[in-house]
């Protein structure tokens, strides 16, 4: 049950991220003139929650993987690992520039276009794969 | 040889945790007004020695895994040597602009933020497996 909550919860954040950004440049201006848009704020402590279970998720499947013998499963697993890792990096690096930062600095801008490409491959393959493995 | 393998395991596992960890939190402690922060020198000067080193670790690895072993270990061994050897040119190349560069150039923020985030991938999983391959041998 609480696999199938978080393939739900992690298919659920990615595709929502995967059409925001998509849609982002019709429903908002370029200069984002008062501020970051709400549903991105939102959107960012989804996508901070989501990578946490993503990064426990990832390794655990690794931890199995690395110790069966099936290749397939081993590639897939520790890609899934090391690009959770590295997008949390990124991410948190990211988003603690939106109101943390010790100076003038902001968030990048391309950090974030690679961000909102690659969460969504990760989450939603992940949370459609713990959605079938629970139904199993 | 094993404790030179725990010796590298611990540097590769202190750079890369500790570079994973200060480059999050960098925008929270620096404001960069005053140029680089002493930190970030030392971190380059960690990196300066151990990718080098981390070249040659895995290229024995991958010398000793390429005849005739298992696909999963010859993958391995070989990412492990090619992001290596990437990392270590990309870093040098960015890191001689910081002070040393002949005109004006200055690093690329991004290539940084690349090496920040992708180095710390390749340097914990390198150090924990020689930490296991020491204490195994």
């Amino acid at each position: 049950m609480t696999r199938r909550l978080a393939g739900a919860y992690l298919a659920i954040v990615g595709a929502a991220v995967a059409v925001h950004f998509v849609i982002d440049p019709l429903i908002y201006d370029t200069e984002w003139e008062e501020g970051v848009p709400a549903a991105w704020i939102v959107l960012d402590w989804l996508m901070a929650v989501g990578l946490a279970i993503a990064l426990f998720v990832t390794f655990e499947a690794k931890r199995a993987a690395d110790a069966g013998s099936d290749l397939r499963e081993y590639l897939v697993a520790n890609v899934q690992f090391y690009v959770a890792a590295g997008l949390t990096l990124l991410f948190l690096w990211n988003a603690v520039q939106i109101d943390w930062a010790a100076g003038d600095q902001t968030p990048d801008s391309q950090v974030w276009v690679f961000i909102d490409v690659m969460l969504p491959l990760l989450f939603v393959t992940l949370g459609l794969r713990l959605w079938n493995e629970s139904e199993l | 040889m094993a404790v030179l393998k725990r010796l590298l395991a611990v540097l590769f596992v202190v750079v890369g945790a500790g570079l994973a960890v200060h480059f999050v939190l960098d925008p929270v402690l620096y404001d960069w007004e005053d140029g680089q922060p002493v930190l970030w020198h030392v971190f380059d000067w960690a990196r300066a020695v151990s990718l080098p080193l981390a070249v040659i670790v895995t290229f024995e690895a991958k010398r000793r895994t390429d005849p005739g072993s298992d696909v999963r270990t010859l993958i391995r061994a070989n990412l492990h040597f090619y992001l290596a050897f990437a990392l270590t040119l990309l870093f040098y190349w960015n890191w001689v602009q910081v002070s040393w560069a002949a005109g004006d150039q200055t690093p690329d923020s991004q290539v940084f933020v690349f090496i920040d985030v992708v180095l710390p991938l390749v340097f914990v999983p390198l150090g924990l497996g020689l930490w296991n391959e020491a204490s195994t041998a």
